[in-house]
């Protein structure tokens, strides 16, 4: 589904994933641990396609089509859904108002038709609910005055409404309490399907003791230089990342 | 006594002071000086009109004769010796160092009426230099003095050379008398230099001070200004900053303790020319029976000055229904990558924050003497050098203790 | 970011440019060009009015003439040729239309294109218990039409253009006209007493709430004419209206004026809700054409606890010079001010507004929205004044300014004027732009680069758009939308 390729990437001019290669097969869900500074909010900002993030070299392929000629929005079309790690406010903008135009730009750009009021209002409902989020959060703006975990709560929402192919959560379990990371943790096992994957970019193996990974990878200073089984990630966890890599 | 005068009067003034005044018979001193009266008699009076004289009343100068009067001004100095500061009067430095004061003399504050008369008539002030790299660490004190009937328009320049700093302490004081001080004060502040700026303006009750200063402050350079206003009949101060270099900084403070009879009126404009400058701007006014203050303050952030900071803050508290505060916060945003805010307030003691001091026993008069004077104090803390700060708290708390309608 | 040329065009589509930029070829009575006394006496003669009028409008008329142009506001344009331009303009009428039906076709076509319901059984027959609209024409310098008159009639409403009003209800005219802003007030307004034509008069009785809302529709649509139409509101005692305008006009390579005086007046406990949604032409992305906007808008809170609330929201017009006022002189009295300002390309728009406390317990709220794209330049200006008599008045101000693009301008010029310890008045402002990180993350859930500025500027205004009518609320969003049309990318 996503093949990446030595993938190079400057932030600022300065050189920060140097030659990253990683495959993701349809069905599986993939984990990239390591430590601070090693370029994994970079990797996800890169895959969505944010501006100041240029890619010196290398591709990614994702189902079929150069994702690196695709806008942000387009990526997003595609079915790329990055999670993300400080989700951002918008004031005046409701959560619902903010759902309901993002799911018609990605239906549209599928070539569907917008969905009606009453059908989108169920769905966002019956998602809302399987997440514990209290339905008038749908009323205030996006993120506005939200807790830390109410923000992540409402990224997996997001997800679950948008029900992306591929999603790339960045960092989405830091500074959540253990419920909250369960909610988050029963957000993506319920997206998890042959026909999807999932990136999980995290710090702590502690969400992987919620959500299972097939594959852990553990990026250092831009490249990934060890990957393996889940149990690489309770290594990690032992023996840090210096001693890892 | 009160007699209408006109420009003419004071061009008559000029042509008789001018031979005695700094850099008489010195053609570049001169040149400046005829410009300077030129550009006054094209200007002519301020008339409220005039959006910067929107909140004062210029007919002071239309009750007074002001042109003929004499100078009457007296300026004290106290510095002590230090290595890198060098401080000449006006006279001497005009005489003596034409080439270091020459630019600083001939910039001007445009459309400003009474700075160019006072750059014509200067007749004293002080030009203060500190070098290169050096750091002048006991301040430098000016007090000026004003007596019976008289008109003064005093003239300081102070240059600041790269990575210096220095204090400044400006002091105005008075009798009774309808003494005029016209005061100028240019300033400019090399790359990585510091000024403080401090002014206490207590002149007499009858007095009429009005002052420009005016600041250019280089990259990397810092200019942190607080003007306390409590003397004066009418007291205004005009201030204008133009932050040239990257990463410069300007902190423009003041407090107005307005009573009877007073009108204190502070302007500022500070100009962002380029990228990476902040300001912060805070004015406070307590106003008792009968005073008048007005706090204008505009910023202005060009269109290169991207990633401009700037904060204004001005609040007023109104101690009595006869007191009258004019407030006005302008932006002028050119550039898009910007965080300007302004905020301002306007109002009586919390009754709230009475309630509850009065709940825990303590006397009306003296829970609202509390409230003033935290409001007073809060506003000091601005204030780094800690002898000014000290000192203008005694004086606020002397002047408090001196209300009886507080 | 860049933005594909596909993504523009599907925008474009979706928007449109200015749609009401087209001419309706209809045969019109003209006076001869130009500003004399002659001029005055002539729409004084064609609106067949009393003496009186015409007196009060050459007396605005002298007075005008010695009025200089005010330039105090930041606002740069040639200046105007007061000369060159034709003041009274209106479609030629056989015998003037008895009923609706008799309307001139062409003219009801043009409402029709401009989505503004001229004829009664189309708007009766539109989806069942949608709220009803009554609707004033104005079409350059006249009154074209009048909806639902009869039914106001029987709630004892009078809804009609200005110069029937002055036939039938001399004496309520006579009384107000003239009362909230003054014939001299200013330069624009002295020049619209002076040569009004047309406008809309409501009176509201006694306690009674009007039972729909109330609409003038302003198009101007001839050539080198301006448009100088007043408005005039009176709230008897305990009584309710909600009224909008809207205002279109055609595209033209040269500025059109238009001066406009609205009066409003609101006795003890009454209360009037005044919507604007303002798209007259804007001119072109060159800054090529476009409307001058010149309008003086107050209201008078005369009675105990009345309200006045203003709610504009100003996307068109080259140049808009505005400030919708409260003159709150009734104790307890409340007024209000809800403003978005767009300006893009070469727009230029200085509004803000007048709060004036007179009375005791008196309270304002301004909210302010400025957009700045493109080359526009937009700048609030407002006075809060707090008179010596008016105790205990609260007033809260609020002005954000959101900058899209690096050369357009936001200016922020507050005045607050206090006489009297016992007021308390807060006053913010903040200058920002839309943020990266709310940019990309809307992209990031598939919204194009157009839609996800449109979104959050729409979030940006969301405080002053929930003061809207229901329906005026979703034509205005679209319309921010359209405003700002290209000025990302």
């Amino acid at each position: 589904m996503l093949k990446i390729e030595n993938l190079h990437v400057a932030v600022g001019g300065k050189e920060i994933l140097k030659g990253l290669d990683l495959e993701i097969e349809a069905g599986s869900v993939h984990a990239i641990m390591g430590p601070n500074g090693a370029g994994k909010s970079t990797l996800s900002y890169a895959l969505a396609g944010r501006d100041s993030y240029e890619v010196t070299a290398g591709s990614v392929t994702y189902l079929g089509k150069d994702l690196l000629e695709l806008d942000p929005h387009e990526r997003a079309g595609e079915g790329l859904f990055l999670g993300f790690q400080y989700p951002v406010e918008i004031p005046g903008v409701s959560t619902m108002n903010f759902l309901r135009t993002s799911l018609n730009a990605v239906r549209r750009y599928r070539g569907l038709e917008d969905m009606d009021a009453v059908t989108f209002l169920r769905l966002v409902k019956e998602k809302a609910a399987a997440l514990d989020m209290n339905p008038d959060m749908l009323k205030r703006a996006v993120n506005v005055g939200f807790s830390g975990g109410e923000k992540k709560r409402n990224e997996m929402v997001q997800m679950a409404v948008l029900e992306p192919t591929l999603a790339v959560l960045d960092e989405t379990d830091s500074g959540l309490d253990i419920d909250a990371l369960k909610v988050v943790a029963d957000g993506i096992n319920a997206l998890r399907s042959p026909e999807r994957a999932a990136l999980l970019i995290t710090h702590y193996q502690r969400l992987l003791d919620y959500v299972v990974p097939d594959f852990v990878h553990v990026l250092f200073d831009g490249k990934i230089v060890k990957s393996g089984g889940k149990e690489l990630a309770l290594e990690l966890e032992e023996k840090g990342y210096a001693a890892v890599a | 006594m009160a007699k209408s005068t006109d420009i003419k009067a004071y061009m008559d003034a000029f042509e008789s002071a001018r031979g005695t005044l700094p850099g008489a018979g010195q053609a570049w001193a001169e040149d400046i000086r005829d410009e300077a009266m030129q550009a006054f008699a094209d200007l002519g009076l301020p008339t409220q009109r005039l959006e910067d004289w929107k909140y004062t009343s210029p007919n002071f100068l239309k009750d007074v004769d002001y042109a003929t009067l004499s100078s009457g001004a007296d300026i004290m100095l106290e510095a002590e010796k230090q290595p890198g500061l060098h401080i000449l009067s006006l006279k001497e430095a005009v005489a003596h160092q034409p080439d270091r004061i020459q630019t600083l003399f001939e910039q001007k504050i445009e459309g400003d009426a009474l700075f160019h008369l006072n750059r014509a008539m200067a007749s004293d002030g002080l030009v203060i230099r500190v070098e290169k790299g050096c750091r002048i660490e006991k301040p430098v004190t000016i007090r000026h003095s004003a007596t019976g009937q008289t008109a003064s328009h005093i003239h300081h320049l102070i240059l600041l050379e790269e990575r210096s700093a220095l204090t400044v302490i400006e002091e105005f004081t008075g009798e009774t008398g309808t003494n005029w001080t016209n005061p100028a004060v240019m300033v400019e502040i090399a790359e990585g230099a510091t000024l403080q700026h401090y002014k206490h303006q207590n002149a007499g009750p009858d007095a009429v001070h009005t002052a420009q200063t005016a600041v250019r402050i280089a990259a990397k350079g810092r200019y942190d200004r607080f003007a306390y206003f409590t003397g004066a009949a009418t007291a205004r101060d005009d201030v204008r900053v133009t932050l040239e270099g990257k990463d410069a900084y300007l902190s423009l403070k003041g407090l107005s303790l307005c009573k009877k009879g007073q009108s204190h009126d502070l302007i500022t404009c500070t100009d962002h020319a380029v990228a990476d400058t902040a300001s912060d701007q805070a004015f406070r006014g307590v106003l008792g029976a009968g005073a008048k203050a007005a706090f204008q303050g505009k910023v202005i952030v060009r269109q290169d000055a991207q990633k401009t900071d700037a904060n204004q803050s001005f609040k007023n508290l109104l101690l009595d229904r006869s007191a009258e505060v004019n407030t006005k916060p302008e932006l002028e945003i050119y550039a898009d990558d910007v965080k300007c805010a302004h905020g301002a307030t306007v109002g009586e003691l919390d009754k709230h924050a009475l309630f509850y001091l009065k709940s825990r026993g303590i006397a009306p008069d003296e829970a609202r003497a509390l409230l003033i004077e935290a409001f007073i104090t809060d506003q000091f803390e601005a204030i780094m050098n800690k002898s000014v700060r000290d000192n203008f708290m005694a004086h606020a708390k002397a002047w408090m203790a001196g209300r009886v309608n507080l | 970011m860049a933005v594909t040329a596909e993504a523009r065009k599907k925008v474009q589509d979706a928007t449109g440019e200015y749609k009401y930029g087209f001419y309706t070829d209809i045969e019109s009575d003209f006076a001869p060009k130009g500003l004399n006394e002659d001029i005055v006496r002539f729409i004084s003669a064609k609106k067949e009015e009393p003496v009186w009028l015409l007196d009060w409008r050459l007396k605005a008329y002298r007075g005008w003439l010695k009025m200089i142009e005010p330039t105090w506001a930041k606002l740069h344009y040639p200046p105007i040729d007061f000369q060159d331009a034709y003041y009274y303009a209106a479609p030629k009428k056989k015998d003037g239309p008895k009923s609706l039906d008799e309307v001139d076709p062409d003219l009801l076509e043009t409402y029709k294109k401009l989505g503004i319901p001229l004829r009664e059984q189309e708007v009766l027959a539109g989806v069942a218990g949608a709220p009803k609209y009554a609707v004033d024409a104005v079409f350059d310098s006249v009154s074209v039409a009048t909806t639902f008159k009869k039914e106001l009639k029987k709630a004892g409403v009078i809804f009609m253009a200005i110069s029937e009003a002055v036939k039938e209800h001399p004496d309520l005219v006579k009384k107000y006209l003239g009362s909230v802003v003054p014939m001299r007030d200013n330069f624009y307004s002295a020049l619209n007493a002076a040569v009004f034509s047309d406008g809309t008069f409501v009176y509201i009785p006694k306690g009674v709430r009007c039972p729909m809302e109330l609409s003038t529709y302003f198009r101007i649509n001839a050539e080198n004419t301006g448009q100088f139409e007043r408005t005039l509101v009176i709230a008897n005692e305990g009584s309710y209206v909600s009224y909008l305008e809207g205002c279109t006009a055609p595209m033209r390579d040269e500025n059109q004026l238009h001066a406009a005086v609205v009066e409003l007046i609101a006795l003890d406990d009454a209360e009037i809700k005044y919507s604007t949604v303002q798209n007259w032409y804007p001119g072109d992305k060159d800054g090529k054409g476009g409307i001058y906007n010149f309008v003086t808008k107050r209201g008078l809170c005369k009675g105990r606890n009345s309200k006045i609330s203003w709610t504009q929201v100003e996307t068109g017009s080259a140049i808009t010079w505005k400030y919708p006022s409260c003159v709150l002189s009734g104790d307890g009295s409340i007024g209000e001010f809800y403003s978005v300002a767009i300006t893009n390309n070469h727009q230029q728009a200085d509004t803000g507004t007048k709060m004036i406390h007179i009375g005791k317990n008196t309270r304002s709220t301004i909210i302010s929205k400025g957009i700045s794209a493109g080359l526009g330049q937009n700048t609030y200006r407002g006075l809060v004044r707090v008179l010596a008599g008016a105790e205990n008045v609260r007033n809260y101000t609020q002005c954000d300014s959101l900058l899209l693009g690096d050369r357009c301008g936001a200016h922020t010029v507050p005045y607050i004027e206090v006489k009297n310890p016992t007021a308390q008045i807060e006053h913010e402002a903040t200058t920002s732009k839309i943020s990266e990180d709310q940019l990309f993350y809307c992209l990031q859930r598939g919204l194009s680069e157009e839609e996800a500025v449109a979104l959050i500027v729409n979030g940006f205004c969301k405080e002053v758009m929930q003061h809207l009518p229901m329906e005026f609320a979703v034509e205005a969003q679209k319309l921010l939308g359209i405003s700002l049309e290209g000025s990302v990318g």
